[in-house]
Parts: structure tokens; C-alpha cells; sequence
């Protein structure tokens, strides 16, 4: 009996890192369609296979690389790089980046506005400490280090304002850093 | 004056003073999220008082984990989570024991599950430092808890500094002075105080450093709470073989 308590704490600590899935490390090869299950988040300093599709310059890893109009589009994988071959146009102006600035305790940009349906690229950076950018209907959550870069990608395929937020504890101030994501029709 | 000589009726007073000062900044759906975070904890733990005891008691520890948890975690999440979590933090309180008594902070468990499962925590209810500060060092006077703050700002300062960081910008005033010096589960005593604040500081540091995912101070807090039966042991021990 005395046992419990601590066969109880062990489950509730494993339980959720076994259990838990990184959404935002998710890799969908629905490009075509332009679907609003597509997801995914570019890590340039790790898990380079997984970085597909849309990483400009980020993944020397990704070997399907595309030239259109003087900008290296690499893919994971040869469907990736045919989908986009077959309509390089629609992709590569649906494809914003943003550099996104994290530092006490503000987010630069703070206002981000995108279309429907537009493969948000965000150049995460920051400069003084550790920071995260929170996007709850995106199911992005991802911890970014003092100078470290990270890219995060998704697409924007919910109409919408959508809070911003820091993840990571970062001072005194840290409940008041927000930025808005603001999704157009 | 009666009511200033019960420490948690001073807790909670400074935690609703807290809340108000925090009110402005946000919306009406931060008070909804706070009100259901204090009903949930005390209901859940009135009844289980209710079936353990068999009698009625109000409180007050409840309306502290209650707002402790709806004060941290976000409250731009779902409603369901800040019932689900306010009733882990009771709920540990009677479950997770050991010699009869709970070891881990009720408060902090239950944010430790939340940021294990990625939920964001925004410590809102850190609104004001300044009333964070003078409260905080009433209670460490209060509490003898002078050991648990000086050991954790002293590791985790020199850490953070030699990291490159500002460690003052970092210190989360509502950690130190309202989470960490938790009356029953710190310790007591200066130097198992300072034991107790080195081990969070260092946790707290790496899993910074090498987690960051994972809120650090709930989860540096959490460890230290696990080191309490070891610290125990080590306490008896060391007061066995000075008699």
C-alpha cells in the first residue's frame, strides 16, 4: 500500500512524455491541395529530415532542391518537390516570412496579418533570454534560446485574430508578452 | 487584528489583492477562470474532507491552491482545464503521501502536470512585484523560511549570471515568496532551508537551460519536493547521532 503513492507519481510523470505528440514537428504531404491539416515546423539545428516542405535556405539536409525565380526551394522528399514543380507559382507567393523577435517582453512584429490559407514562415529569434511563441489554435509551442534561430512554418488555414504568446517564464513581465496573428479572408 | 494572525488569511488577501491589480490588464474571462479555479479546489477539497473526517471545514488551503493554479497557468485555455487542475492539486494533497503527510506542493503538482502535457504558463497573477516583495518577505519572517529564499536566489543568481543573464530580471518574486516557502512541504529549519532552496535553484536552472520547454521553476520545485523524504531521512539521521 505504501507503494502507491509513488507508483501513482510515476505514471503521472511518464504518462505525458510517452504519450504526448509534438503537432508542430508533424509532416504532411498535402501541399496539392493546400489543406488545412497541413502543419509543420522547421528546426534548422535539428531533425533536419522532418523540415520539409517550404524551407528556403534553412536545410542544407533536404536533398529534392527546386530553383524558381532566383530562390532554393528544398523539399524532404520527390513528391514535395513535384507538387511544388507542378504550380511553383501559387506556392511560392502563398509563402510569407516574417522575422519574429522575441525579447523582454515584447514580440517584434507585434501585429502579424497573413491571408487564409498562406504558409506562414516566422524567422524566430531572441536576444536577451529564453523565450517561447505560443499559438493555441495552431498548436504551435515551441522554446527558442538567447540567440539561438528557429523557424517555425504553418499554414494559415484559420480565419481569425489569434493571441501570440510567450511559453517560456522570461521576468517579471513575462504575462504581458503578446503579439496578435491576425488570419484574413 | 485576529484576522492577520492566521498566515494563510494574509496569503490569501495578498493573492486577491493580486488578482485586482491584474484585473485591468486583462479580461473578464480571467476572473471567470480565477472564480472557478477557487470553487473547484474548495468544493473538491470540502467533500473529501467531508468523506475522510466526516465533518465540514472550510478551506483556506484550497482557496490558496486555487488561485495559485488559476493565477499561473493561461487562462486562454479551455474551461474544463483549471477545473481538471484545480482538482489535481487537492486531490494529490490526500493521495500522493508519505507518513501520513503530503510531501509535494498541492499547487505546483498540478501546474507541474500542466506543463508536462505543453499547457502555457503565464503567472499573471504576478501583477505587481512590489506587493509580491513586501508580503513575500513577511511570510519568509512569518514562516522561518529565510533559509529556503536565500538558498534558491543565491545558486540560481550565480548560475544565470554566469549564463549572461540578468538573474534579477528572471527571479519570478511570486515563486520565491509564495510558492517555495509553502509552509508544509519546504522544510524546516535554516540549513534544510538552504538545502532546499540550493536543490530547486540548480533544477530550476537546468531545466532552463536544457528543458525549456518545461516551466522551470514549477519544475525545479517539483524535484525538490522529491528530494523531501531523502531530506527527511538525512534530517533523522543527523539528529539520531547527535543525541
Amino acid at each position: 500500500m505504501n507503494k502507491f503513492p509513488f507508483i501513482l507519481l510515476m505514471c503521472i510523470i511518464f504518462f505525458p512524455l510517452y504519450a504526448q505528440t509534438d503537432v508542430t514537428q508533424g509532416h504532411h504531404h498535402v501541399m496539392g491541395q493546400m489543406d488545412t491539416s497541413f502543419i509543420s515546423q522547421n528546426k534548422p539545428d535539428e531533425n533536419k529530415a522532418n523540415s520539409c516542405p517550404f524551407s528556403v535556405m534553412s536545410d542544407e539536409n533536404n536533398t529534392q532542391v527546386v530553383r524558381y525565380q532566383e530562390k532554393t526551394y528544398r523539399f524532404c522528399c520527390a513528391d514535395c518537390a513535384k507538387l511544388f514543380k507542378e504550380n511553383p507559382q501559387l506556392y511560392a507567393t502563398k509563402i510569407k516570412t516574417i522575422d519574429f523577435v522575441a525579447s523582454q517582453f515584447k514580440f517584434t512584429p507585434a501585429l502579424i496579418t497573413v491571408n487564409k490559407n498562406d504558409i506562414v514562415r516566422l524567422m524566430v529569434t531572441s536576444t536577451d533570454v529564453t523565450h517561447g511563441v505560443y499559438i493555441k489554435d495552431y498548436h504551435i509551442n515551441v522554446p527558442i534560446q538567447k540567440g539561438e534561430k528557429k523557424v517555425i512554418e504553418f499554414v494559415a488555414d484559420k480565419v481569425g485574430t489569434f493571441a501570440i504568446m510567450c511559453s517560456v517564464y522570461c521576468g517579471s513581465g513575462h504575462h504581458q508578452m503578446k503579439a496578435t496573428l491576425v488570419v484574413k479572408k | 487584528m485576529r484576522f492577520f494572525k492566521d498566515i494563510k488569511n494574509v496569503t490569501i488577501l495578498t493573492l486577491v489583492i493580486l488578482f485586482f491589480i491584474g484585473i485591468p490588464h486583462e479580461n473578464s474571462r480571467f476572473i471567470l477562470w480565477v472564480l472557478s479555479g477557487i470553487l473547484t479546489a474548495v468544493l473538491v477539497d470540502a467533500v473529501i474532507h467531508r468523506l475522510i473526517h466526516h465533518s465540514w471545514d472550510f478551506p483556506k488551503s484550497a482557496i490558496i491552491s486555487g488561485l495559485i493554479v488559476s493565477g499561473v497557468l493561461s487562462f486562454d485555455e479551455s474551461f474544463w482545464l483549471i477545473f481538471i487542475f484545480s482538482s489535481l492539486a487537492i486531490i494529490s494533497k490526500y493521495i500522493i503521501r508519505l507518513h501520513k503527510k503530503h510531501f509535494l506542493n498541492p499547487a505546483n503538482m498540478a501546474l507541474f502536470i500542466a506543463t508536462l502535457f505543453h499547457f502555457p504558463l503565464t503567472w499573471i497573477l504576478e501583477s505587481n512585484r512590489y506587493v509580491l516583495i513586501l508580503a513575500g518577505l513577511y511570510f519568509v519572517y512569518r514562516l522561518k523560511k529565510w533559509g529556503q529564499v536565500i538558498g534558491f536566489i543565491a545558486v540560481f543568481s550565480v548560475l544565470m549570471f554566469v549564463d549572461g543573464a540578468n538573474p534579477f530580471s528572471m527571479i519570478s518574486w511570486f515563486f520565491v515568496f509564495i510558492m517555495l516557502i509553502e509552509p508544509k512541504t519546504s522544510g524546516f529549519g535554516f540549513v534544510r532551508g538552504v538545502i532546499f532552496g540550493l536543490i530547486a535553484g540548480v533544477a530550476s536552472f537546468l531545466i532552463l537551460t536544457f528543458l525549456p520547454q518545461y516551466d522551470f521553476f514549477v519544475v525545479g520545485l517539483f524535484i525538490v519536493n522529491l528530494c523531501n523524504p531523502v531530506l527527511d531521512y538525512w534530517e533523522n539521521k543527523q539528529k539520531i547521532s547527535l543525541h
